[in-house]
């Protein structure tokens, strides 16, 4: 109900006379800004006499008047001596158009006129401040708050819950992203180019990153592979002195140089530092003045990496198990042979052999410094 | 109630077959999987050549003789080794013995010998002296302390026993201890043990005074505190050298000096049997009804 | 304290007397004190203020010794507050008095070397070595029993050592292994030819390099050859033995004279027979003795008495038993832990600047005959070991060891390559390395670990039945047959 009054205001915006009527209806009822914290009431201010009067008019009586049809509101305009001569000409030509309408149709006009009154005559009705209602008030609606919060929680049992709400709105999404996928995903196919390897020139790789339109402080830097060996036109001596003059940056296991640079603020800058600093090394390593000769290349950055493998030799296979059947089989054969002539050796019955050989007296019981005899036998 | 007979529930659990199974001749079809693809065209072709070794048995094969000859000599081989197990039998012997039939290593020895178990892989008196040993949870270097101990007793010379301070009855003479170090530490620590250890009751005597009564050990508790008394014995001796090895020497010679009547952990024992003795009349003594 | 002495005492002091506070006055310092003024002797203490707040001191004031306990029971003034004070520790609490070893006797005893154990089984069938039996390849897989007298030889040399379990056994002896074959083969063949054998015996932890240098000390004994032994090398270098600079030297060596003296002492007693029998050939001055010519050695050997003059006896014992030409045995010069002598030593020059091992005079005698700067004119051996338990770092030896091994087995890609930028390699160390042999030992093989083991149970210190099982089992705990893990796992285990 509300909405639909509120579109029917917003409709008859440009419409001078109710514009006027709705804002003196709104000066009418707000009061004057009060202290934040006040323990007196809020009084109007006491007006002087002579003005009271001046002001309590309202200053544009004229239009209050209200017209029937849009005929007699065109002509009253018409009767205004300020119009343009533009405007006047315009004016009479509707006033020409309107008069020109069958009976019916102005009956329309008329109609919808009547209509509009109607709806409007909530928004039109005067509301008049209560004086002693203070907005704590608990049945004091406060009309300057945008959503009304009074009951807006409270359920009625006449809608989902916001978990449903919720769920539809995934269903939503998904329905977009679905709608995109049929639809807008394959019109990309048009800008798909096929793929071409890197030719053999081609020896540097280039690697960017992207946060996805994000701003990010790494998204700038751009990073440069390249084995020295791919770099055409090197002699040995000079992919040695380009290796030495990368540094750092070379990784002998792999033989690759790596180099990164994040140094401008765009991606396009530092790739072209990069390229400019590979081009200035090649040309550096093709320099025959100085070749480094008697720098070793520099390896201590890097740790190599031991990968210890299972042992080949030591796989299961039908060799290696007869291999190992024959070695059990021969250390068997000896062990039996050792046991066949007695030269097995055990060290319990050796021990035993040998302690049983010397046996020794046992010890007789003695005095020797004990309690005396007369104790002992109590 | 005599149970009722039920002739009727016999007669269901009888089946009156009217021809063997065997002698129904297999299907040929059956076994063979057909499968046809959508998109094949030669349909017609449903039931493709069976190839002669997929047949089942008992088939009517136009060329058996090959396939027999073989069956033949494994029924043989089978028959043969059946002979070998009847022999087994005539002879006495287990022809199934588990710890060979099924077995690609044969079956362990049960119950395990007590170095394949890896709890019980060393004496259990040694374990239990390591462990009194071990300070600071350090077990490795108990281990090797204990270990030491043993060395030292092997190299010494066989004790010289003292008759008045004598080992436990049936231990073996001096001469085989040293070549058997943990029977002599065992020995040593089992001589050396109380049987008893006096607890004092606070307060049973009367007037607040405590009373003394004999209470038995076991076995393990009577070793503990024997090596506990070694060990403060220990601790209170100078070292002759320097180094790691200084300790278990010390605690080796100590358990010589109680092995020969030497120690002083003799009079511990006799001191504490003398007192459990002159209390044994407390044995009697019954704890008073608990008054609440 | 009675009233009339407190009043007593009052009255003949007026103010607090001096040292331990006016408290404290007892009745029988206050009848001295009476005593003292009847006798009109002066009282010193009487000195004090009559009335002071600060804590009373008697500085120059000597208490009597009779006193001295009174004072200390005494309660402090109230003023002084309380002292912290550490009480002394009680020495010897038990009561027992024990003596304490006297110095040295400690590490005599750490030292020690037993090497028999009456309890331990006689081996039957085991022979003692003789001087070819090393030499036989068929002696490989045999454990052969040192002789008496080389024991003794070797006792001398500080051959034995006391981690190595000759305390276990009835009689020493040692396993020959085909290392012991290769090494004692090319010992003769150098001997027989007048040269020079030079040899780094190396290899992982306890795989038995001391053992080969005693086998080699022992071949050498059995040969009648003069035997040389610097049993530790680590004495030499840790700055645990005096030095002193060496006159007329460019650049300045340095002599271990209290070292010098042992070894002589040690030369002397293991190479004795051979010294009764040497006789000098040349006069030698500036020796604490005159030596005439055709004196035997030992006379020569004995002169060196103290540490003063031991470095010249050194020299000329050294001149004496290398001279070329009169009938002068081969000679075994051998030094174990290699490691210690390959590095800049612990001593220091006047300037505190540290002074490099090879410039230890004994330890230069040693790495020139190594390196082949110098020869021994009557052929022998020198043999080093290295050792790896309590060995400094020393990339330079490991390197030259590895490049020397490399060599040997005829590897030309695989000889190891200095690492161009790793610090700490010696130059003089590769000099010295540059052209020697090298031994590697490893494990033992399976047939050597089963006649050690067998060796072990006969001697019934190890109670197992030793067949293959057995042996595998040992062999694989010790690391594929090192032999020293071997003995650790069989013979000092709880287990037996």
């Amino acid at each position: 109900m509300t909405s639909a009054a509120n579109s029917l205001r917003l409709c008859l915006r440009t419409s001078n006379q109710i514009t006027s009527r709705l804002r003196t209806v709104q000066r009418r009822q707000v009061p004057l800004a009060r202290r934040a914290l006040s323990t007196s009431q809020a009084r109007w201010v006491a007006k002087e006499k002579g003005k009271d009067d001046e002001d309590s008019e309202p200053p544009e009586l004229k239009y209050y008047s209200s017209f029937n049809d849009p005929g007699e509101a065109l002509r009253n305009r018409l009767k205004d001596e300020t119009l343009s001569e533009d405007d006047r000409a315009t004016i009479t030509g509707m006033l020409e158009e309107w008069q020109l309408l069958p009976q019916q149709k102005k009956g329309d006009a008329e109609r919808l006129k009547r209509d509009i009154n109607n709806e409007m005559s909530d928004l039109r009705r005067i509301i008049n401040p209560k004086r002693d209602a203070f907005w704590n008030d608990s049945d004091e609606k406060d009309t300057d708050l945008i959503t009304d919060e009074f009951g807006e929680d409270d359920f009625e049992e006449d809608d989902m819950l916001s978990m449903s709400h919720g769920k539809l709105e995934e269903h939503r999404e998904a329905r977009e992203y679905a709608r995109i996928t049929v639809w807008e995903m394959p019109l990309l196919s048009q800008f798909a180019k096929s793929f071409q390897p890197p030719a053999k020139e081609d020896c540097l790789r280039f690697r960017y990153t992207t946060y996805m339109g994000e701003l990010h402080p790494a998204d700038r830097k751009v990073v440069v592979e390249f084995c020295p060996k791919d770099v055409p036109g090197l002699s040995e001596a000079q992919q040695l002195k380009l290796k030495k003059l990368a540094g750092p940056r070379y990784n002998p296991e792999k033989d690759i140089v790596k180099m990164s640079c994040e140094r401008f603020e765009h991606q396009a800058q530092n790739k072209r530092y990069l390229g400019d600093t590979v081009s200035k090394m090649i040309e550096t390593a093709k320099d025959p003045t100085d070749m480094f000769e008697d720098i070793p290349l520099d390896t201590r950055h890097h740790t190599f990496k031991v990968k210890l493998k299972y042992p080949k030799e030591w796989y299961i296979n039908t060799k290696r198990r007869e291999e190992l059947e024959a070695l059990r089989k021969q250390s068997l054969l000896l062990d039996e042979q050792r046991r066949a002539t007695g030269g097995l050796i055990d060290g319990v019955s050796i021990i035993k052999k040998n302690l049983l050989a010397a046996v020794e007296p046992e010890p007789v019981m003695e005095l020797r410094g004990g309690p005396r005899s007369g104790k002992m036998r109590r | 109630m005599p149970p009722r007979l039920k002739v009727w529930a016999a007669c269901r659990a009888l089946s009156i077959r009217p021809r063997p199974l065997s002698a129904r001749p297999p299907l040929r079809c059956a076994a063979v999987p057909v499968r046809t693809f959508a998109d094949s065209t030669n349909t017609t072709n449903t039931t493709p050549a069976v190839p002669a070794s997929k047949l089942p048995e008992g088939y009517e094969d136009p060329e058996p003789e090959s396939q027999a000859k073989k069956n033949e000599s494994e029924h043989d081989d089978n028959v043969l080794q059946a002979l070998d197990k009847l022999k087994m039998i005539s002879y006495g012997l287990n022809p199934f013995d588990p710890a060979v039939e099924g077995h690609k290593y044969g079956l362990p020895q049960l119950p395990l010998p007590s170095p394949m178990h890896m709890k019980h892989r060393y004496d259990d008196v040694v374990v239990q002296l390591t462990k009194l040993i071990m300070r600071d949870g350090k077990l490795s270097k108990a281990q090797r302390d204990m270990a030491m101990i043993l060395n030292y007793l092997r190299t010494s010379p066989p004790p010289k026993i003292n008759p008045s301070k004598p080992l436990m009855p049936g231990s073996p003479p001096a001469a085989h201890l040293p070549l058997d170090p943990i029977t002599y530490i065992t020995i040593a620590i089992d001589s050396v043990a109380p049987l008893v250890r006096v607890r004092a009751l606070a307060g049973a005597a009367g007037g607040g005074k405590a009373l003394d009564i004999p209470v038995p050990l076991a076995a393990r508790q009577r070793r503990r505190m024997a090596f506990q008394w070694i060990l403060d014995v220990v601790e209170k001796k100078p070292s002759k050298g320097s180094g790691r090895g200084m300790f278990p020497t010390r605690v080796a010679e100590e358990i010589v000096a109680v092995v020969e009547g030497r120690s002083g952990v003799w009079d511990k024992r006799f001191l504490l049997h003398k007192q459990a003795t002159s209390a044994r009349a407390n044995l009697n003594y019954k704890a008073p009804p608990r008054r609440h | 304290m009675s009233a009339s002495n407190c009043l007593r005492c009052c009255l003949l002091r007026p103010s607090v007397v001096g040292r331990a506070g006016a408290t404290a006055a007892t009745a029988k310092a206050s009848a001295a004190a009476t005593a003292r003024l009847r006798q009109g002797m002066p009282l010193a203490a009487a000195a004090a203020a009559s009335f002071s707040t600060t804590a009373n001191r008697g500085a120059n004031q000597k208490p009597k010794p009779g006193t001295k306990a009174a004072e200390r029971n005494a309660p402090p003034s109230i003023r002084q507050g309380k002292l912290f004070t550490i009480k002394k520790k009680k020495k010897n609490d038990s009561g027992a008095r024990v003596k304490s070893p006297l110095p040295g006797e400690r590490k005599a005893f750490r030292k020690r070397i037993l090497l028999s154990n009456t309890n331990a089984l006689p081996v039957p069938g085991l022979t003692d070595l003789g001087a070819e039996s090393m030499l036989d390849p068929s002696n490989v897989c045999k454990v052969l029993s040192l002789p008496d007298d080389v024991v003794d030889q070797l006792r001398a040399d500080e051959a034995f050592k006391t981690t190595q379990c000759w305390s276990m056994f009835r009689k020493p002896s040692i396993l020959i292994r085909t290392e012991t074959v290769d090494l004692i083969t090319r010992m003769h063949a150098a001997a027989k030819t007048n040269k020079t054998l030079r040899l780094v015996l190396t290899g992982d932890r306890v795989t038995g390099k001391s053992l080969m240098l005693l086998q080699a000390i022992t071949q050498a004994h059995l040969n009648d050859w003069l035997v040389v032994n610097i049993p530790d090398a680590q004495e030499l270098t840790t700055a645990c033995t005096e030095y002193a600079p060496i006159l007329d030297t460019e650049p300045i060596q340095y002599m271990q004279q209290n070292y010098v003296l042992k070894l002589i002492q040690a030369i002397k007693k293991s190479n004795e027979k051979l010294l009764l029998k040497l006789t000098t050939v040349f006069s030698h001055a500036g020796l604490p003795q005159n030596i005439p010519i055709k004196s035997p050695l030992m006379q020569l050997a004995n002169s060196a008495k103290e540490a003063e003059g031991a470095w010249a006896v050194f020299q000329a014992m050294w001149q004496e038993m290398t001279a070329q030409g009169h009938g002068r045995p081969p000679m075994l010069l051998s030094l174990d832990g290699l490691t210690h002598i390959m590095r800049i030593s612990d001593y220091r020059t006047p300037a505190f600047n540290p002074i490099h091992s090879h410039d230890l005079a004994l330890v230069r005698l040693f790495t020139d005959h190594l390196s082949g700067a110098t020869s021994l004119p009557n052929g022998g051996a020198v043999i080093a070991a290295t050792n790896r338990n309590n060995a400094p770092r020393n990339p330079s030896m490991e390197l030259a060891l590895a490049q020397r091994e490399a060599e040997q087995l005829g590897g030309g890609k695989d000889v190891p390559q200095p690492q161009p930028y790793l610090k700490g390699y010696d130059e003089r160390v590769e000099a010295v390395l540059r052209n020697v042999q090298v031994i590697k030992l490893q494990g033992l093989s399976k047939l050597e670990a089963r006649a050690l083991m067998e060796y072990w149970a006969a001697s019934g210190v190890l109670r197992i039945t030793v067949d293959e099982k057995s042996v595998t089992e040992k062999w694989a705990l010790g690391g594929s047959g090192v032999v020293g893990e071997m003995e650790r796992a069989s013979l000092l285990t709880m287990r037996f």
